[in-house]
């Protein structure tokens, strides 16, 4: 669970970042201009991921950024020129985003940073299952579960998406990687078995003709 | 070859022909002079000769001596005489050639000039004439002393030339040379290069032309540059207004398809893309009107008033009333000349953007009257009022004040780019006055002048 500023003046694309970022269980902070937005990062506030429009009233984003400190900042932004991308990216900024962009991928992008910051969560509770994230070990009511490798990998990113229905192909090539050239059945044959011995039968949903989603 | 170099062997290569010929000229008189005194010299000395036999001839006769041999002997004596001078003098027995007078003739045999006098003696001795010739050694020297002179001096004045020629060249066309630097970086495209001639000459001249010419192309470079950024700019706005929209639709679509949602959430979802639809639809539509009104025909005809303001009010009459803004027309006119289609949307864009900016109960004022060849419209609200920085930007197109507040009311930042193409299509201006907090005046001005006599 981590803590995420969305500065973005747009109101339907703050408050979709926010749905989203809330789904993985993040807690948001909503600014829409840049005035505020300087008052709330110059107040001390800690912040795990910054998301920084540009273009903003008052303050642009460049400016702001200055202001971010040693805050990780994912910049957000409809310029795609690649000097735009430089400048943004050599303004300290650990990430780029280009509108329109997919909300899976903001969503990776974030978890990777809160990967590389180590703010990533550790362990996570779900009914009686409880899964050392870091340890890679699961504990149904207390009790030690043997998982292969692959089947923790693919319950990592199910975590990691929770209330999100991700595809077949997607987990394939989440849990197993691109190379991995197996049918999209050994996910079904994954899943069966991670519901078995979880006891998750009622919280790793099958999405009509989308794939799974973890639901919480 | 270069044109200096050209000018340069042409002007050495005539000078060298004119200035040896002139100096051999000059030389051939000079010994011609010399040759004709020597000549001279000679005969008198061959009369005097002549005088003297003359005369040593009558007194042998008196004497009674006047024998063949006596007078050679007598002739002798001369003839030794002047062999000391290496001059030779004999008597000869007059034949039919020898004229009475003189004859003088030059031989050049060799290197050496032979000069010979022949002279008959007169009554009674005209039987004998005396030949007198005489080696020119000594011109000869003169002669090729003076080839030698002027050999040297026409070769020391060929090198000068050479030097001084050049370095003429060099300078007269240094200007040349800088012009044609000048126009090299101009032609590589540094605008910025000032070529510095001095002068009064026709290089100079052109050195300034170019000058002027470059200037006025970095003008207009940088005219186009500016016009270009704009586009550019324009352009990037409108990336950015095309994919804002764009990134809610199907940001929202992902969510409802992938997220776990409740009712509540679909319904919002579904709000926000039909929402942000409308919005690009709708600036699809204004920006393809835009368009149409740059590149479509001017269509001039009579407006009534009253069916223009009728038609605008019925447009705006569901907004005033959400508002609680009241609309007071006054116009003092019947009809005028316009396009009443881009009309009734000036009007509607203009007395929308009043309403927007309006508080509740306000009251915005239209009102329109007749100039001398103009008819002058205002539309004036009591509202927020714009900052002066703002009003610099507004006709720009995507340009907006409060972002937030014109897109909360579907406002996709066109509105006065549209209006003032309006105004420019019929010929006329539009100004905004405004102070904050108390409201803004929007003036327009048709021009009718045109209009009148058709």
């Amino acid at each position: 669970m981590a803590k995420i500023l969305i500065v973005e003046d747009e109101e339907p694309i703050n408050r979709l970042i926010k749905q989203n970022l809330s789904l993985a269980g993040h807690v948001c902070e909503q600014i829409y201009d840049g005035k505020t937005a300087r008052e709330r990062l110059l107040s001390g506030e800690r912040y795990d991921v910054i998301i920084l429009d540009l273009m903003l009233p008052c303050i642009d984003g460049f400016e702001l950024m200055k202001d971010t400190g040693e805050m990780p900042v994912l910049i957000l932004t409809a310029r795609n020129k690649l000097t735009d991308k430089l400048a943004g990216l050599t303004s300290g900024a650990w990430d780029y985003l280009t509108k329109p962009f997919e909300m899976l991928e903001l969503t990776a992008r974030v978890n990777l940073i809160l990967k590389k910051t180590k703010k990533e969560e550790k362990t996570f509770r779900i009914g009686g299952t409880e899964i050392d994230l870091e340890g890679r070990r699961v504990f149904v009511n207390g009790e030690e579960k043997e998982l292969t490798r692959q089947e923790f990998e693919l319950l990592e990113v199910l975590i990691r998406n929770r209330n999100i229905a991700l595809s077949r192909d997607r987990l394939l090539e989440a849990a197993w990687g691109y190379d991995y050239e197996g049918d999209t059945r050994t996910v079904d044959v994954h899943i069966t078995k991670l519901r078995k011995k979880l006891a998750l039968e009622d919280r790793i949903k099958t999405v009509y003709k989308m794939g799974y989603r973890l639901e919480i | 070859m270069r044109i200096w170099q050209k000018i340069y062997i042409a002007a050495l290569v005539l000078f060298l022909v004119f200035m040896n010929t002139g100096m051999f000229l000059a030389a051939g008189l000079i010994f011609r002079y010399n040759l004709e005194r020597e000549m001279i010299t000679a005969q008198t000395e061959c009369f005097f000769v002549c005088q003297n036999l003359e005369h040593d001839f009558t007194i042998l006769k008196q004497n009674g001596r006047y024998q063949e041999d006596i007078i050679y002997s007598v002739a002798r004596s001369y003839e030794n005489y002047y062999k000391q001078s290496h001059i030779s003098v004999t008597l000869t027995k007059r034949t039919e050639e020898t004229e009475t007078i003189v004859k003088s003739e030059t031989k050049t045999g060799g290197e050496v000039i032979y000069l010979t006098v022949e002279k008959g003696l007169s009554e009674p001795f005209e039987d004998y004439a005396v030949s007198y010739g005489k080696e020119l050694t000594e011109l000869e020297e003169i002669w090729s002393m003076i080839k030698r002179i002027f050999a040297v001096i026409s070769l020391c004045l060929s090198v000068l030339l050479c030097f001084v020629l050049y370095a003429f060249m060099k300078r007269f066309f240094k200007p040349l040379n800088d012009l044609n630097k000048g126009v090299a970086a101009l032609a590589d495209g540094d605008y910025g290069y000032q070529i510095t001639c001095r002068g009064r000459n026709e290089i100079a001249e052109l050195s300034v032309h170019i000058n002027k010419m470059a200037e006025t192309i970095q003008r207009q470079m940088e005219a186009l540059k500016e016009e270009n950024e704009k586009k550019q700019q324009l352009m990037d706005n409108m990336a950015h207004e095309l994919r804002t929209p764009l990134t809610s639709i199907l940001g929202y679509a992902e969510y409802l398809q992938f997220a776990k949602t409740t009712k509540e959430e679909q319904h919002e979802a579904l709000s926000y893309i039909m929402g942000e639809s409308r919005r690009l639809a709708k600036m699809g539509e204004m920006m393809l009107s835009m368009n149409l009104y740059r590149q479509e025909e001017f269509f001039s005809e009579t407006v009534h008033v009253k069916k223009l303001t009728e038609h605008v009010g019925k447009l705006l009459a569901q907004k005033l009333e959400e508002k609680k803004v009241r609309l007071s027309v006054r116009i003092e006119a019947e009809t005028f000349w316009g396009e009443e289609v881009l009309l009734i949307n000036l009007f509607r864009n203009l007395i929308e953007n009043a309403v927007r900016a309006s508080k509740e109960g306000n009251m915005v004022e239209w009102t329109g009257r007749q100039a001398k060849e103009e008819m002058i419209f205002c539309v004036a609200d009591h509202g927020i009022g714009i900052e002066e920085e703002a009003l610099k930007h507004i006709t720009e197109p995507f340009y907006r004040i409060d972002k937030a507040r014109s897109r909360a009311e579907g406002g996709v930042g066109l509105g006065l780019s549209v209006a003032s193409l309006i105004v420019k299509k019929h010929g006329g201006t539009i100004a905004f006055a405004s102070e904050k907090g108390v409201g803004t005046t929007v003036t327009v001005t048709l021009p009718q002048r045109n209009f009148t006599t058709s």
